[in-house]
Formats: C-alpha cells, structure tokens, sequence
C-alpha cells in the first residue's frame, strides 16, 4: 500500500505532473515576452497545486517508518498464524533489526529536511506574490529554487527501497 | 524550419473530453515545444512564452485516444506505427520526424470515476502495465526500431533508468531522458544535434530526404570538435554547401569562411594563393596574405583537393602538423588556427591519383562525409525546384511567380540528374528565363540535357570500322585536317548531300580523337622486363596531347573519360583499358569540364 502511495505521490504527481509544471513556469519566468499578470498566475496555480499535495507527501514520508517495516507482516498471512507468545516479541525485535541493517532514519530524515526545504520555498514564492511592486526577476529567482527544492524532494522519495526489506 | 518531434505517451498523448490536456501542456512549456498535434488538445494549448525549439506531435498509442469513464483502454501498437509512417520522410507530407521520444509504461484497463478523478481519461491500470519486464514502451521501441532503423529513438520517462537500461539498448534506443530531469531541456536539444534527423535550418542545403538528413547529421558529429572534415560527392551535389553549413552550425558561425578551388590554380600559384608572399625591399616583392592566414580562427574549404600538386601536399601537411604557415620567400613560421574542410569527387585514395596519404588521413581527422547525389534524392526535387523557381523570377526582373505544374514535376523526377542539384537549378533557371511571362512551369518549359540522348548504347557495334581502315597521318595532315574543319560547309542549298549524316560525323569525328589518344598511349608506354609490351599511362599521354606539362592525373582522366565515353561500347585493347582506368579514377566526374567548383 505504502509503495502505491508513492507512486502516486513521486511518480504520478511530482514527476509527471509538477515538476515539469514547475519546469514550465521557470520557463515563462525567465521569458521576456510574458506580462506580469500571466506570471502571477502561473506561480498561484504552482502554489494551489502545492498546497493541494504537500500534506500527502508528507505523510507518506512519516509512514514509511510504520508501514514499510517487516513488523507490518505479522498482521498477514503467513506471519499473522504465528502463536500470541511468538507475536509478543518477534515483530519487535524484527523491526529493531530492520532499523539497524538498513539507512532508515536517513532515508526519513532526508526525505523530510528535502520536503521542509521545498514548504519553505513555497512559503518565499508566496512571500514574494504578496508584494506589490513589479517582481517579474524576484518571482523567477522564487520559481528556480522552487523547483529545485521539488526535484531534490523527488528524488530523496525515490531512494526509499522499492519493496519492504526484512 | 523547426526539429519535429514525436512523441508517444498515455498521459500527456491522450486526448481530453473537455478539450484540455494540462499535463500537456506543462510539458511543451517545459520543452519549449510548440504542439501540432491534430488533436483537440493541441488546438486548446498556448503557445510557449519563448521562441519554441521544436514542434511536437503527440500519440497516445491507446485506443480510444479520447476515453471517457466506462471505457476500456488498450496499446495499440498499429495505429502507433502508422503515425510513425505518416511522417517518414518517404511520406507525402514530405515532413519527417527528427526524433522519437518513447514513454516506457502505458496503463491500460478501465477508466473508472476513481481514475478518471484523478487523470482525465486514463485507466485504473493493469499490474502488467508497469512491469518493466513488459513495458508497452518496450515493445513499441521494437517495432518502430525494426521498420525505422535509421529513425533515432530516446527514452522520455520518469520510470527509473536503470530499470531498463540494458533493454533499451538492446533494443536500438539511443539514450534515455528522465522526464522530470531539470536538465531535461538541454539534455533533448544535445540528443537532437547529436542523433536528430534534422534539415537545414536556414534552408541553405535544402531537403528532407533520408539521405540528405543522415549526411547532414553525420556532418555535424564529424565536425563537432572542431576537426578537420572530409566531404565527398559528385560534381554539383553541393559540397560547398555542406561545409557552409558546418561553419555555420558547429561552432564557427563569426569566424572567417574562406572557400578555395584546388582546381583553379597552378602549381606555382597555388602556394603563393595559399601560404601568402612575404615580402622583400630588396626586390620589390610585394607581400600578400596567404588564404589559410585569412581563415585564421575560421575554416578553409579546399574544393578539389585531389588536384592539389605534390609540393603543395607536402607544404599543407607540414600547415597541418605545426599549426603554422610560412609565406612563400618567408623563413619564419606564423601560427595559425584553421579547420580544414575539404571536398573532392574522386577515389581519392587510389594509388594513380598519387595523393599523399599522411595528408589524406589529416584533412579527414574528423570523419568523412559523403554527400548523395540527387538521383538518390529524388524526395528533395520538388523542394529545390521550388527554391530556384523563386531565386531564377527574383533574379530575372519582371519574372512571375509561377507554380511548377504536376507533369513538369514528373519530367524533374524521372530525370537522373547527372549533374546533380547545380544541373537541376541550371534547368529550372533556364526555363524562367526562356519564358518569365507564365504563371506555370509546365513539362514543355523544360530542357532536360541528355534525357533524349543515348549516345553509345544506340550505335551498332563494329558498323564504324567496317567502314574504312586508318592511315597514318602524314607531315602538315594536322594543319590540314584542322584548317578542313574550320572551312568546311554545309550549303542550304545542297540539303540533300549532307542531310542525316550527324550520327556518322559524331563517330567519325569521337574515332579520330580516339586514335590521336592511341597514338599518345602508345608512344608513352613503360615498358619493364615484366611487362615488355608495355602499360599504358594515360596521364603522360593525355599531357602529351594537350601540351599541358602541369595537367593533374585526375584532370588527365576526366579528358580521357570525355575523349572515350561515345565510344564506351566499341572500345577494345588500350582505349579500352584507358577508359576502364579513367573511369575508376574519376567515376562520378560530370560530362563537360573538369575546372566547375563541386
């Protein structure tokens, strides 16, 4: 389940749908032709969609931890046949395992700081639309470390193992 | 003209029932493409902000290209390869497609209220869909490879690279773009130059022929480091044309283009042309810039180079390998930083030719081009005929503007064209100014040489020699046979003697020159132990005949070639030999004189 909310948020959103949304806007940021107005316009939509996803992406990474630990098995067949004793203590120790073989702290931690990066960016971009005065360069510097910090977040999800490790 | 792109991919291909596919949009404006897909949704889209770098074209390679909730969407490779044929370069759009961009996972399965929520018109998906053991993209990649092999394929996906790296290869893609790569933009123009089959944007070689395209794109990776390059090709198809081009597209666009005809210069000045004169108080030589200092910083075209003398050759390569030049009289050496392009339309590396190969191998550092010619072309007649239509009226004042009628298009493309892209801008200016007053170009306005005219092949063999036998040519039979010729008559009022006889002039006159050429093979003859009969040499013996000490071997074939060709089917012993020897060294060298820039 973990995996498909992934794929929706990493590949579905961010790769197909935002970051080249993003891409586009740098696009009409650094383009001479473009008025003011349809620049603004463009960084709202950016920022709508933002807002509209940054709290499934956020989740996603803090359920990593729970949702994609080998403990998680134990409430499926086979591993949930397996006696109340056994139960008592295995899933933990088996996650206590997983923690320690594998860089998960890192892969949340970086996934997180990736993720707060990019809220903070969004937070500038939208600092910036509130000012009054022309902003057309203000909003395209905004825009380019906008999409940085999204495309670092994209890929910080996508070093998150591709199937539940034990 | 822009690079057309197409680009096959379930999201952003699809088409939307309201008519807006965003998806689609952020990528053109991501790209910088402008869409010309024949679709609702490319009709909805806005144009880039910027100048676009490409047009696009999309497929969504599903059927149904527009699904609504309750459909069923399903890979449909034929229509995919269909779409891929409609822009191939044999097509009647005459467009053809730069590059291929493949999506890997296509989803397929129901569209349900769910799904369609989330992507308009696309399904739930089937499990299968994003296993990259069977990525539909895979086997799309496949089949266009197999019906397409010369049309260039990149991966555009945002599925992770090193899933299927080994298959793409495997399977003739050339590289791979992560879709949501910040570099993605400059990475696709890299691939486009690189792999892209890509006309000339400034229409100055003019085409959209496959042949002309893999010339085009191999010019440009030959010439991309800045090292010398080698272009072959017959008389008139162009060469330098193409090393225009690559001046201006490879990196040298501000910098000095010097072009210089081999083939126009004697030995002794085609040092001093080249290398420059040094000058001397002394003796009131005045100094001149050689033409490779003139193209310091730039290019230097050598057209011809197979007529380059020996001493030139050595004098070049020395240029070559120290970076500098000495002028003529000069002691001193003035480095210089040229890139040679060089043309020719011979064997170059034939052995007769004598051409050093040590230099050969440093004109060509960076690859050899060889330019097709027009016969092999045929698909570009119609767009060059158009070009000199509109440059013959612009140059021929008070000309009309005039459509180039269907029939007279048929005439251009049975035509073989011998003489190549300069013998069709010849015709078509030929026929605006024979007749500037017309508003069509019609098959009637045409001169197409030598289409009628089957000169050996008509001839009955042996008929000629049956005829009379030679004898030998007496003291003063030359002046007398010239002074005859000059003389000679044809009275109108005496038709009936002299009417029908061009076809026995014609051979007569081919067999008298043919003989004066045996006389000269034979009388310069090597004659060694193993060969006590002698080998005929036909350079020494065409000089013999011109007169002309400093006449080049190739140029020495060309007249042999030209001395012999009406006679190709009737040829025995030397002048058969000769022939045989002329023509490989000069196989594609036109018909008229050697001395035309290529």
């Amino acid at each position: 389940m973990w995996q498909r909310r992934r794929n929706r948020v990493n590949h579905d959103w961010l790769k197909i749908t935002f970051i080249i949304q993003l891409g586009a806007l740098w696009n009409l940021a650094t383009a001479k032709r473009v008025t003011d107005r349809e620049l603004i316009g463009s960084c709202e939509t950016a920022l709508r969609e933002w807002n509209e996803h940054r709290a499934e992406a956020r989740r996603l990474i803090e359920t990593f931890r729970i949702e994609e630990s080998p403990k998680a098995l134990f409430s499926i067949p086979p591993l949930s046949n397996c006696d109340e004793e056994t139960k008592s203590w295995l899933p933990d120790y088996i996650h206590q395992h997983w923690l320690t073989t594998h860089p998960v702290e890192t892969w949340i931690q970086d996934a997180l700081s990736a993720w707060k990066e990019a809220d903070e960016r969004a937070g500038k971009l939208h600092a910036t639309l509130e000012q009054s005065q022309s902003k057309a360069d203000a909003l395209a510097v905004c825009v380019n470390e906008f999409r940085h910090s999204v495309s670092a977040l994209s890929d910080a999800i996508s070093r998150f193992p591709s199937r539940q490790l034990i | 003209m822009l690079p057309r792109l197409l680009i096959f991919d379930d999201v952003f291909g699809r088409n939307v029932p309201d008519g807006r596919n965003t998806h689609r949009e952020n990528l053109c404006g991501h790209f910088v493409w402008r869409d010309i897909t024949d679709d609702a949704a490319a009709r909805a889209s806005r144009s880039p902000a910027t100048k676009p770098v490409a047009e696009a074209v999309f497929c969504r390679a599903q059927t149904p290209a527009c699904a609504k909730v309750g459909d069923t969407v399903e890979n449909d490779l034929e229509g995919a390869l269909e779409t891929v044929r409609s822009g191939w370069p044999d097509a009647k759009s005459g467009i053809p497609w730069s590059l291929v961009l493949l999506d890997l996972c296509f989803y397929t399965g129901r569209v349900t209220e769910e799904s369609h929520r989330q992507t308009a018109g696309m399904p739930e998906a089937r499990s299968s869909d994003d296993d990259p053991r069977s990525y539909f993209g895979l086997t799309l990649l496949d089949a266009i490879h197999r019906e397409f092999p010369e049309l260039p394929i990149f991966i555009l996906s945002s599925k992770p690279r090193e899933e299927v790296s080994l298959e793409f290869s495997r399977r003739g893609a050339l590289g791979f773009i992560a879709r949501d790569d910040l570099r993605g933009p400059e990475l696709l123009q890299e691939a486009l130059w690189q792999h892209g089959l890509l006309p000339d944007a400034d229409g100055l070689v003019a085409g959209n022929s496959l042949p002309l395209l893999l010339a085009l794109r191999e010019a440009r990776r030959a010439a991309r480091h800045g090292q010398n390059v080698l272009i072959r090709g017959e008389r008139g198809t162009g060469k330098e044309l193409l090393a225009r081009y690559l001046h201006r597209t490879v990196g040298k666009k501000d910098r000095p283009f010097v072009p210089v005809n081999s083939a126009g210069f004697t030995e002794t000045m085609f040092a001093s042309e080249l290398f420059g004169i040094e000058p001397k108080t002394a003796t009131n030589v005045e100094g001149k810039t050689g033409l490779i200092e003139e193209a310091n910083d730039g290019d230097l075209f050598l057209d011809e180079i197979a007529d380059m003398p020996a001493e030139v050759q050595a004098a070049l390569l020395r240029v070559l390998q120290d970076r500098q030049i000495t002028r003529v009289g000069g002691r001193k050496g003035k480095p210089v930083d040229v890139r040679f392009l060089s043309a020719t339309n011979v064997e170059i590396e034939a052995k007769e030719l004598g051409f050093r190969e040590d230099l050969l191998d440093r004109l060509r550092l960076g690859g050899t081009v060889s330019l097709p010619p027009l016969r092999e072309r045929k698909g570009d007649i119609p767009i060059l005929a158009e070009q000199f239509a509109r440059e013959a009226e612009k140059a021929r004042p008070g000309a009309l503007r005039r459509d180039i009628a269907p029939e007279a298009m048929e005439c251009l493309l049975a035509h073989d064209w011998p003489g190549n892209v300069r013998e069709l801008r010849t015709c078509i200016f030929d026929a605006v100014n024979r007749q500037p007053d017309v508003e069509h170009l019609v098959a009637q306005h045409l001169r197409i040489e030598g289409q009628a005219a089957a000169p050996a092949a008509a001839r009955p063999a042996g008929k000629r020699r049956a005829q009379a036998q030679p004898v030998p040519v007496g003291e003063n039979e030359i002046a007398g046979l010239l002074a005859r010729f000059k003389t000679c008559e044809f009275p109108a009022k005496d038709i009936g003697k002299w009417a029908g006889q061009l076809h026995d002039l014609q051979c007569e006159h081919a067999w008298l020159l043919a003989r004066y050429l045996q006389a000269a093979l034979d009388a310069t003859k090597r004659r060694t132990p193993e060969a006590p009969e002698g080998q005929i040499q036909i350079h020494p013996a065409v000089k013999l005949i011109t007169g002309d000490s400093s006449l080049t071997a190739s140029k020495a074939a060309d007249i042999v070639k030209r001395l012999l060709k009406p006679l190709e089917s009737e040829l025995t012993g030397d002048l058969a030999a000769a022939y045989a020897v002329a023509v490989k060294l000069r196989p594609h060298s036109a018909r008229r004189t050697s001395r035309e820039p290529g």
